[in-house]
């Protein structure tokens, strides 16, 4: 009975090492890109980096008053998030920094990345943290226009809620362009790919069950 | 019970094949770039050392035994542009073939004149030491267009002799020598920023402790730049470079390396540095790195 088990459990490891033999796929940790940060989550509270270790993170930058690539963005990474399974879901951390911390409030960026998925993380904090982040990831982000335009005419997901039309009238943002890039992240906090919305959901699914496994 | 002990085996059969294929592949990338950047550097030199002199740029001298052979060029060579180049390792452990095309325009009494040439170097190069031309053979020669503009002059050659040197020394090759290293070595300040780790003093003790993060691998020349610096009798050499390899803990690592490297020419056309700088920037794995929407 303990030789079978232990044929087993050898079996089991064996089948296991082959199919990372298989699959994986080099992903080398990416010299200074990334590193600790302290933000602001989407229920206000202050938050580090370092808390996501033991976790695979994907992070993404991006603002709630983006028309076209963050939507697109959040609407691919809810796809991705959906092809892993429970337990994977459990090890990863999907966390969409926002850009534009003076209108992404926390609770506005929840409602807003709630919209997609209620796992997600938003961070926004003040604009130096902001700006660090960036730095840190080496992402970038230009206002578009000097003079901020109404939010009513801006193609929203999920447009900031207001007590009056009044408010909802006078309500003004900036748009910006920023960085595409989805940083995949191991549990250490090493970034180690860089993906973005064209790459095959298979795939990406496949590093980040790669550096789960790890 | 057999049967778990060959599974057994056959399981660290695979898992010490995969460990030493990633330490071969290292071994290999240090080999390769180490070889190429110090050869490189010798080709630069040569190349370099042939464009007629002019009074901001000096070269060691070539080793006097090819002064017959050198003697084959054009003389009054106002440019020399690499086209191509291919470097193989020979059956022969250490040495190495480096073919080299170029393009050489000339002064004469009649203009400036054009000249294909085709070469091959043959170096003994044994692993971290000096480079040591052992053949040169001129494979081809034949008339060509002169090269225009004036960029490939001795700046040009000079500015590649120092880069190829200076990121050989980085991996380990004692370069000092072809970098004038004794002049300023001890006395520059190394500041080296690796995401938000900092790390900063005189070459050595930064070189070291860049070592926890880049242990082992090679540097690959990507791009160059020279640029006058303003106000002042300097300038900056910026140098692009893409680093493999593995960290202290073994772990495969990419790095793109940038450094920006400033110094100034000597009364003896010999450089003095003055102070590096080094950021990592996101490696070019992807065309849309970059991309902003």
């Amino acid at each position: 009975m303990l030789n079978k088990l232990i044929t087993l459990a050898f079996i089991a490891l064996l089948a296991s090492s082959n199919n990372v033999v298989a699959e994986d796929v080099e992903l080398p940790i990416l010299s200074g890109i990334g590193g600790e940060f302290s933000a602001v989550d989407a229920d206000g509270e202050a938050i580090e980096f370092s808390d996501f270790a033991g976790n695979v993170v994907v992070i993404a930058f991006g603002y709630t008053n983006c028309a076209d690539i963050c939507p697109f963005t959040l609407g691919y990474l809810k796809r991705l998030y959906s092809e892993l399974t429970v337990d994977e879901q459990q090890k990863i951390k999907v966390v969409f920094v926002t850009i534009d911390p003076e209108y992404d409030t926390p609770g506005h960026l929840k409602d807003f990345i709630g919209h997609f998925n209620k796992d997600f993380i938003g961070l926004s904090g003040s604009q130096e943290q902001i700006d660090y982040i960036l730095s840190l990831y080496q992402a970038r982000y230009n206002k578009l226009s000097i003079l901020d335009v109404p939010t009513q005419n801006i193609r929203r997901v999920n447009p900031k809620l207001f007590a009056d039309d009044d408010e909802v009238k006078e309500d003004k943002a900036s748009l910006y362009s920023h960085s595409v890039t989805l940083y995949l992240i191991d549990k250490e906090g090493f970034t180690r790919s860089l993906e973005y919305t064209g790459t095959p959901v298979g795939d990406f699914t496949g590093k980040i069950r790669q550096l789960i496994n790890e | 019970m057999m049967k778990s002990i060959v599974l057994m085996f056959l399981c660290l059969v695979g898992a010490v094949a995969s460990v030493s294929a990633a330490s071969t592949e290292v071994e290999q990338r240090v080999e390769y770039t180490t070889s190429l950047n110090s050869m490189a550097s010798v080709v630069m030199n040569w190349y370099g050392s042939l464009i007629v002199k002019d009074t901001a740029v000096s070269f060691a001298e070539t080793d006097n035994r090819w002064d017959e052979f050198r003697s084959h060029y054009p003389t009054n060579i106002s440019q020399i542009k690499i086209t191509s180049s291919d470097l193989t390792k020979l059956d022969d452990n250490y040495q190495y073939q480096f073919k080299v095309n170029s393009l050489i325009s000339y002064n004469t009494a009649n203009g400036e004149q054009g000249r294909m040439f085709n070469e091959t170097f043959i170096f003994y190069v044994p692993l971290f030491s000096l480079p040591v031309i052992k053949r040169v053979s001129i494979d081809k020669v034949e008339e060509a267009l002169v090269v225009n503009g004036s960029e490939f002059n001795r700046s040009y050659y000079k500015s590649r002799e120092f880069a190829y040197s200076w990121l050989a020394y980085l991996d380990g090759v004692d370069m000092a020598p072809s970098l004038s290293a004794s002049q300023w070595i001890d006395k520059v300040d190394y500041k080296i920023k690796i995401g938000n780790k900092i790390i900063q003093g005189p070459v050595l003790s930064a070189l070291e402790q860049r070592k926890q993060y880049l242990a082992k691998g090679g540097h690959l020349l990507r791009s160059i730049d020279v640029k006058k610096q303003q106000d002042k009798e300097s300038y900056l050499l910026i140098i692009i470079a893409e680093w493999k390899g593995v960290n202290q803990d073994g772990k495969s690592v990419l790095a793109k390396v940038r450094q920006e490297i400033e110094y100034k020419i000597l009364a003896d056309n010999s450089w003095q540095v003055l102070s590096i700088d080094e950021q990592h920037l996101l490696p070019d794995i992807a065309p849309w790195i970059g991309l902003l929407c």
